[in-house]
């Protein structure tokens, strides 16, 4: 192997993408240490920063993840495909007071083995070993016999909403399902489930303090991937000429609701399988004039990130930037989550300019931006998240139809199952961006099936 | 005026990936020094892009918010890799994984673009290995339905406990980055 081909910039903020002569060319990165603006040039530039779920700010991905990189790039012109594509995931812990800032996953191979339930009664407040088997609603057994508690994703946690929306939630904050291995320890005994799932139990057991031996754990849905992300053509370049876009951040492989288990082979198809081949074809075929940092298309870009990060420092109000990221959460959460429906995603349009207004009114950004300031770097990202919110919400009014995880409740089949509205929205919807305060423009990318011919999903 | 075009290729499904990367211009080997890719993150996408690109002869400045790749996101992914192993080599195994795919997604993804992504991925555990991105040992190596079994056809339920080898789920890359500490 050739090595020490790669030099790594650890502790590195991308803020900007430096685009010259219509050609990416490098980024505007901070030190997180120094605080200094750095600029790294090349003929090339790939974004790998991971999906955004963090937009409606529980969710199950790591606390730090963020939008910026594929928002910046989407200001400088890269159009974002299908924005209001996100996956809930139905097996999380569910969360326990309003301070929380980040909710655990539970490996989904759970359901595998255990059964999902809640009891037959409305507000039922026994303890679970105290309802008995005849009180119990296996319900999605009962509503899908063949997959039971093995329905994809977005099935399972819809259901389980809509189990607590109409009162047969348990736990104390009844935002939450029972997953129960009381059957499968009877089957195979103890030491089968330890040998299996052991080390899950006892990270339930310590997140929770409650022992999923004897007692069954208790689930809730959370935002977990973003099938949504830049658009790519085949080759994995955005419409922006040389900014290659792979991983999660891009939005090309899962439609409207990604398979268990895919999103790593997807990243690493991408970056192991062809992203080498089809950068290649770029580099070679393409002129690069040769630039300098001190050249005008970096400085003019770290004048704009340094300008930015001016006025985040210089609103010097009193909330903290994570309030305003928690009340946003809030408004996508119910709005813009797993149940959408017009009104609701009008109301969101009109709350995430005003949440945003205000926080440029009264962000508290202690620190200078020449040193390390971890509220300065929330406070850019929550900044962004403001805005792609935004975009998110008026994708989900757009597409008036239901597909996978992004659920309009005014279009369902009798049995209240997603129904998609092919003739009127195969296609993908790319957003570019047309200056702050525009809407931005939506370019239809039309999807044709050749090989697998569209059907309604079933479970049954 | 922006125009988007996917480049999707023509052809049966089966070959464009093939024919497409046939007709890609390459670059002269000895002209690859000569071009720089700055990568931004460190997670598996960007790790193996790196990983890729500099074992072809590029340059790679590769910049992440991360201390150290090895804590990306990337590593906290607790289910596995989905990867086809086309052993009986008939295209079955791909073509199944492809169809679950584009069904999954709910006909709102590329049948192209997932084509390639289940034709390629079968590959993807031996390239790991080869790169040293070690997978945790485990019985469970060689599960034979996803953590949800979603969008498994009824035929692999039933035969979930066979281990048929179409469609096994590897653990986790317990360390997505060590290779990179080792160049
Ligand atoms: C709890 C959990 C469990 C999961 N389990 C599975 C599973 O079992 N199987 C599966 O297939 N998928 C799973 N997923 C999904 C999968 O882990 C992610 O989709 C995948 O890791 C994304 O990889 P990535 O390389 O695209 O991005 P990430 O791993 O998110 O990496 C993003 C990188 O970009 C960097 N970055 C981002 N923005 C910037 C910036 N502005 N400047 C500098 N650097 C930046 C970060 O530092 C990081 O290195 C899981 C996800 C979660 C949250
Ligand atoms: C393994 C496999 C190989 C295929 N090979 C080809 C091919 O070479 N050329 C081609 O044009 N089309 C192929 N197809 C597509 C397939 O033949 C049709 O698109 C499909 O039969 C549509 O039928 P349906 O809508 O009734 O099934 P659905 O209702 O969409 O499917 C019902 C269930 O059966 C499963 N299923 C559907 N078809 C098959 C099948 N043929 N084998 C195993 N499970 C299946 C699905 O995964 C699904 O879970 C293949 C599909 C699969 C899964």
């Amino acid at each position: 192997m050739d090595a020490g081909k790669v030099k790594f910039f650890p502790r590195r903020e991308m803020l900007d993408l430096v685009v010259a002569d219509g050609q990416a060319r490098g980024i505007v990165a901070r030190n997180m240490v120094t605080g200094a603006l750095e600029t790294y040039q090349g003929h090339a530039v790939v974004l790998a920063t991971g999906g955004y779920g963090n937009t409606w700010y529980l969710s199950t991905m790591a606390k730090a993840s963020n939008a910026t990189a594929v928002w910046r790039a989407y200001k400088r012109g890269a159009c974002f495909g299908n924005p209001c594509f996100a996956q809930i995931h139905p097996t999380c812990i569910p969360q326990s007071g309003a301070y929380q800032s980040k909710l655990t996953l539970m490996s989904e191979s759970l359901r595998n083995d255990g059964r999902i339930w809640v009891p037959k009664k409305k507000g039922d407040t026994r303890p679970p070993q105290d309802i008995p088997e005849n009180e119990r609603d296996y319900y999605l057994e009962r509503l899908y016999p063949s997959f039971g508690n093995l329905v994809p994703r977005d099935v399972a946690s819809r259901r389980a909403k809509e189990m607590c929306d109409n009162g047969y939630g348990v736990g104390p904050t009844k935002l939450a399902v029972y997953l129960d291995f009381g059957d499968a320890i009877k089957r195979n005994g103890r030491h089968w489930i330890e040998e299996k799932y052991g080390n899950l139990f006892d990270m339930y057991h310590e997140i929770t303090n409650e022992d999923p031996y004897r007692l069954p754990m208790r689930i809730y849905p959370a935002i977990h991937y973003t099938m949504g992300g830049l658009w790519v053509d085949y080759n994995l370049m955005s419409n922006v000429p040389g900014l290659y876009v792979i991983g999660e951040a891009n939005f090309s492989d899962h439609g409207a609701n990604r398979l268990g288990a895919s999103a790593l082979m997807q990243g690493l198809a991408d970056g192991y399988f062809i992203l080498p081949y089809t950068i290649g074809d770029y580099l070679a075929t393409e002129t690069f004039q040769s630039l300098k940092e001190t050249d005008e298309p970096f400085q003019r870009t770290t004048k704009d990130v340094t300008e930015r990060i001016g006025r985040l420092l210089s609103v010097r109000g009193k909330t903290p930037a994570d309030d305003f990221h928690r009340e946003l959460g809030k408004v996508m959460w119910d709005n813009v989550g797993m149940g959408r429906n017009k009104k609701g995603l009008e109301a969101a349009l009109k709350e995430i300019p005003k949440i945003r207004n205000a926080f440029w009114k009264d962000v508290k950004v202690v620190g200078t931006a020449d040193s390390l300031n971890s509220e300065l770097e929330r406070a850019g990202r929550v900044a962004d998240f403001l805005e792609l919110s935004e975009l998110i919400a008026r994708d989900a009014l757009h597409r008036q139809e239901s597909c996978g995880g992004h659920f309009r409740v005014e279009s369902q089949t009798e049995e209240g199952e997603a129904k998609r509205d092919d003739r009127n929205f195969t296609y993908v919807a790319a957003w570019e961006y047309a200056g702050d305060g525009k809407v931005p423009k939506l370019h239809k990318e039309p999807l044709k099936f050749d090989y697998v011919k569209p059907s309604q999903r079933s479970y049954k | 005026m922006t125009k988007l075009n996917s480049k999707i290729p023509v052809g049966p499904i089966e070959k464009q990936w093939d024919s497409h990367r046939f007709n890609l211009k390459l670059v002269n080997a000895a002209n690859k020094r000569k071009y720089t890719i700055v990568i931004v993150g460190t997670g598996l996408a960007g790790s193996s892009a790196a990983a890729s690109l500099a074992e072809l002869g590029y340059n790679v400045l590769l910049v992440s918010y991360h201390e150290s790749p090895r804590r990306a996101h990337s590593i906290a992914a607790q289910g596995g890799i989905n990867a086809p192993k086309n052993y009986s080599n008939d295209g079955d195994s791909i073509y199944r994984l492809f169809y679950d795919t584009v069904k999954g997604g709910d006909y709102r993804a590329r049948e192209s673009n997932v084509y390639r992504l289940a034709q390629v991925s079968g590959n993807i555990i031996d390239q790991c290995v080869a790169q040293g991105v070690p997978f945790l040992a485990s019985t469970e190596a060689c599960w034979t339905i996803g953590p949800s079994g979603e969008h498994r056809c009824p035929e692999r339920f039933t035969h979930a406990d066979k281990r048929d080898s179409n469609c096994s789920l590897v653990p986790i890359p317990h360390s997505a980055g060590r290779w990179m500490r080792e160049r």
